[in-house]
């Protein structure tokens, strides 16, 4: 059979029709492009049907309830629990990468001993709990000798560890320094007050916010935010720099860290003129008295620089609100002066919201289970940098930390006096600047690998408790039974066999079963106790807010930004934290530092110059940014970089602010504070 | 629009964000809680715009002065679902297209072939590219989602209003009886809309008068992004502040307006 031209040209038309319409090649290129998609070395997703469990999560500067989604063991996201009065449903950017950070590489997994070289070596568990109980036995003998400083103010586990530590004959147990522990002071000492001070936001319809970062990282930030968002909370802000509380302001006045308790005694002193009836409350007269020749809004304003109307509108705000609430704090938490909260707190009971619907609530202490325990009110009378800068640190000779990181935050003055202890031991869930300082590093559980609770943190508006279950397993044992055997290896017996142990006695305290709360319920308590004695003025306050510790403006004031995104002291910057921190944020390996217009053309600087920044306590580089929102002769830098954690995620980014902070004390209070700092900036 | 492809249709359904940028305070949970849901690897280096991937950036904006009077804001940008996407009319694959009732622009990564016009043809530099394969750091690709498949190297990718969520919306309301085209607010909310802690991202359905966002973009201050182009997002903002509404059209100072 013949084939011809014509036969060729009909096979290849028919042939390219046919194909056409056959699905075929059509199916074939979806396939390959399907299967060109699914390479071996592309992570596949898992499947499983998703579960949903109750946990709080405490690696940030508030602990807040959550649920977290898991796929079958694995967790996978984390969502709002919108009923837990910590959160209402939010969550906040390290919240919501919880998940993958329980896998991150700087998880500290195993225990850990350094050699003689200084180097670290694998170590069983039972080897570590064995070199602790060795080093608590050896403290029973001599009083003051072993350290305890605890990173969770909430948690349960502070009554075992200061049960076991004050039965061998220790009274040092502390919390990391914070603006809690400042606030306490103000209230309990100063003021005549009673328990703690909460802020119930619930029922605010205006806020007062001095210096901190009320919505970002102050107190429980979670719930601030969803506070302000849900009521529509009008906030007047005054602090040193354009935060992102004060992006959502509806006024923000500029001033220094250091002026702010004058701007407020100024709207005292304006309200006291403008107001018929003073609240009848002890030391009322006396009070108005010193205002008015000594904060009188005209010379404030001039002094502070800023302007009378702004001083006027503020006050004039507060007394028409319904339900307004005076809120001071740090700019970045325990850093700043006592004076400042001192005098919001003031302003408060001037403007009588003490136990009041949107004011200030006197929240009762937490249940104490176990008798030999360090009750918490002394725990946060007792002043870390007290210690340090006194003669009994010498007498230490173990420093137990407990998942915190005082060897990042804190001032180097305060680190140096902690390194100098001869045998350091750290609990932590992360391999961060802390654990690298110790001797012996024992792995604390990840929040979702333990039993925990958690009693009303700083801020919160009523007394709460919750509890965390253990939704994931692990073979880290949680330090709090570790410490519970080891009391018993040693014949103390603390009254309780197991951490679940206090866990089910406070809940049953509450009256709630544990089960429930492990579900995600949580108590909370609404009867306020009422304050006793509670004063406004008297000759100690007065003694205070007569000296003035801002006469020192040598150089730039330095304005430490903590913001949530940036992550926490305990964990550093986490995964996505690179994917929400912008350029303008991180200069590589050098911070950024901003200044106002006015500062830089004063210090002849440009956009992006290289300029060093010093103190007496140590120096760091970092790249200039203009920015107007910063106040005039300050330098605003970011913290939270500079990290020495080994991970992908915290390599060369930064330096670390905490180098420059230098401690001072103020001598009325006795209370330590450094910030601001005062900087020199140079180009290099 | 004359001049462009369009592809627009009517649907019942417009699914659509409100953002309050009056109540954003840039914190980024949204952004970080998007990453994580559709397993977006994490950065591992600042600004590393090649192996950098986000379906949703906030955007800084000032106001340009000084003292007194300078401001800021923030402003999320997700993906803003274009009546008329312009991204669909040039897919020559038609892996992104809006045909779906919702009215969501869709992204078949499989159908994808890199070419990368839709990220050309995109106002709002809201799509991204692979162009690497996703890395997760050791052991943290344990932490994936079984929402979103991994998208390989030479892929473009975008926000899809977290899609997997609408599906699965619509399947329980199947499953009890309702109408899947007649969801309730809370029965499909994106990520971020759900993480954001202040409630500045408002979601629903457009077309539905129930739903807070159908109220909100009547506001007199509410706006969209470059809106002189045409093409309709389904993202609106809102803002009080009267420097904010002006820079969202992008105009430059002194610009000559033709017309």
């Amino acid at each position: 059979m013949a084939f011809h031209r014509r036969d060729f040209i009909k096979f290849v038309v028919g042939g390219a029709v046919g194909s056409l319409f056959t699905p075929i090649p059509w199916k074939l290129a979806d396939d390959i492009s399907i299967w060109s998609q699914n390479w071996p070395w592309i992570p596949r997703i898992p499947k499983g049907e998703i579960i949903k469990k109750s946990s709080v999560v405490k690696l940030g500067n508030t602990p807040y309830g959550i649920f977290v989604n898991l796929v079958g063991k694995r967790p996978c996201t984390i969502s709002g629990n919108e009923k837990h009065p910590l959160s209402l449903g939010g969550i906040d950017p390290l919240g919501a990468s919880s998940c993958a950070l329980m896998y991150s590489p700087s998880r500290v997994k195993n225990a850990k001993l350094k050699d003689k070289n200084g180097k670290f070596r694998d170590i069983s568990i039972d080897r570590a709990k064995e070199i602790l109980m060795l080093k608590l036995k050896a403290s029973q003998s001599k009083k003051d000798s072993i350290l305890f400083v605890s990173g969770d103010d909430t948690s349960s586990c502070n009554e075992i560890f200061s049960a076991l530590i004050s039965l061998l004959g220790s009274k040092l147990y502390f919390y990391e320094p914070s603006d809690r522990q400042k606030y306490f002071k103000a209230w309990y000492d100063l003021l005549n007050g009673s328990g703690e001070t909460g802020f119930d936001i619930e029922n605010s319809d205006l806020l007062l916010v001095a210096g901190c970062n009320f919505l970002d990282n102050w107190g429980t930030y979670v719930r601030n935010q969803k506070l302000f968002g849900k009521n529509n909370v009008k906030i007047y802000f005054v602090g040193p720099y354009k935060n992102n509380t004060s992006v959502v302001s509806k006024k923000s006045v500029l001033i220094s860290e250091r002026d702010i308790y004058k701007f407020l005694f100024a709207i005292v002193s304006y309200l006291t003129r403008i107001s018929n009836n003073l609240s009848p409350i002890y030391g009322i007269e006396d009070f108005t008295e010193f205002l008015a020749y000594k904060y009188n809004p005209l010379l404030v304003a001039k002094e502070i620089g800023c302007s009378v109307s702004d001083i006027k509108e503020i006050a004039i705000a507060l007394k028409k609100a319904k339900s307004p609430l005076v809120i001071a704090g740090s700019t970045t938490n325990g850093s700043g002066d006592i004076k400042n909260i001192l005098a919001a707190l003031i302003l408060n009971i001037f403007l009588d919201r003490i136990n009041k619907k949107g004011g200030i609530r006197c929240i009762p202490n937490p249940p104490q289970i176990i008798s030999s325990s360090i009750p918490h009110t002394e725990i946060l009378k007792n002043d870390l940098i007290d210690l340090i800068k006194s003669k009994k640190i010498s007498k230490v000779k173990t420093a137990i930390f407990y998942e915190t990181n005082p060897f990042y935050s804190l001032p180097k003055e305060i680190r140096a006096g902690l390194v100098n202890i001869p045998f350091k031991i750290c609990f932590s869930p992360f391999m961060n600047e802390t654990a690298k300082q110790c001797d012996l590093i024992i792995p604390s559980p990840y929040f979702l690998e333990k039993l925990d609770d958690c009693f009303t943190p700083f801020g919160s508006g009523v007394a709460n408790y919750s509890v965390a279950d253990k939704i994931v397993d692990s073979n880290i044992p949680n330090p709090a039974d570790l410490f519970i055997d080891i009391g018993k290896k040693l014949g103390i017996n603390l009254g309780i066999s197991s951490f679940s142990d206090i866990v089910k006695t406070k809940s049953e305290y509450f009256g709630v079963s544990i089960n429930k709360l492990k579900q995600g319920y949580v108590w909370t308590d609404n009867t306020n106790e009422i304050p006793y004695g509670l004063k406004i003025w008297d000759k100690t306050l007065e003694d205070i807010f007569s000296s003035d510790n801002s006469n020192k403006k040598n150089g730039l004031e330095l304005i430490p930004i903590s913001i949530s995104k940036v992550g926490s002291d305990l964990v550093g910057l986490y995964p996505f934290a690179l994917d929400v921190i912008y350029e303008d944020e991180i200069g590589g390996k050098y911070s950024i530092a901003y200044i106002n217009p006015t500062t830089a053309q004063n210090y002849h600087l440009n956009e992006n110059d290289l300029v060093k920044i010093k103190t007496e306590s140590g120096e760091i580089r970092a790249k200039i940014k203009i920015n107007s929102g910063v106040i005039s002769g300050a330098v605003a830098i970011l913290t939270g970089f500079g990290r020495d954690i080994d991970d992908v995620f915290n390599k060369d980014i930064g330096e670390n602010v905490s180098d420059l902070f230098s401690l001072k004390r103020d001598e009325k209070t006795g209370s330590f504070y450094w910030s601001p700092t005062n900087v020199n900036v140079s180009k290099i | 629009m004359s001049g462009l492809m369009q592809i627009h249709h009517e649907f019942k359904v417009r699914w659509g964000m409100v953002i309050d940028i009056d109540k954003c305070t840039g914190c980024g949970a949204c952004v970080v809680a998007c990453q994580a849901e559709n397993n977006i690897p994490p950065a591992t280096k600042p600004f590393d715009r090649l192996r950098t991937v986000h379906w949703l950036i906030i955007y800084k904006l000032t106001n340009g002065k000084t003292g007194k009077d300078y401001d800021e804001a923030y402003l999320p940008r997700p993906c803003m679902q274009c009546e008329n996407p312009l991204c669909a009319s040039v897919c020559p694959v038609v892996a992104t297209t809006k045909d779906e009732e919702g009215g969501i622009v869709s992204q078949i990564y499989p159908r994808c072939i890199g070419c990368r016009y839709c990220m050309a043809a995109c106002p709002y530099h809201a799509r991204v590219f692979n162009w690497y394969d996703p890395v997760w750091p050791e052991g943290m690709e344990k932490s994936l989602t079984p929402f979103v498949s991994t998208r390989p190297r030479g892929v473009v990718e975008k926000c899809t209003f977290c899609h997997h969520r609408f599906q699965r919306a619509k399947e329980k309301a199947r499953a009890e009886g309702k109408d899947p085209l007649d969801l309730e607010e809370d029965a499909y909310q994106p990520a971020c809309a759900e993480a954001c802690p202040t409630g500045a991202i408002y979601f629903g359905n457009l077309n539905n008068p129930k739903h807070k966002v159908a109220q909100l973009i009547k506001s007199k201050y509410a706006f969209r992004l470059l809106e002189k182009l045409g093409t309709e997002p389904q993202v609106y903002y809102i803002s009080r502040r009267k420097w904010v509404r002006e820079q969202a059209d992008n105009e430059i100072k002194h610009q000559k307006q033709k017309g």
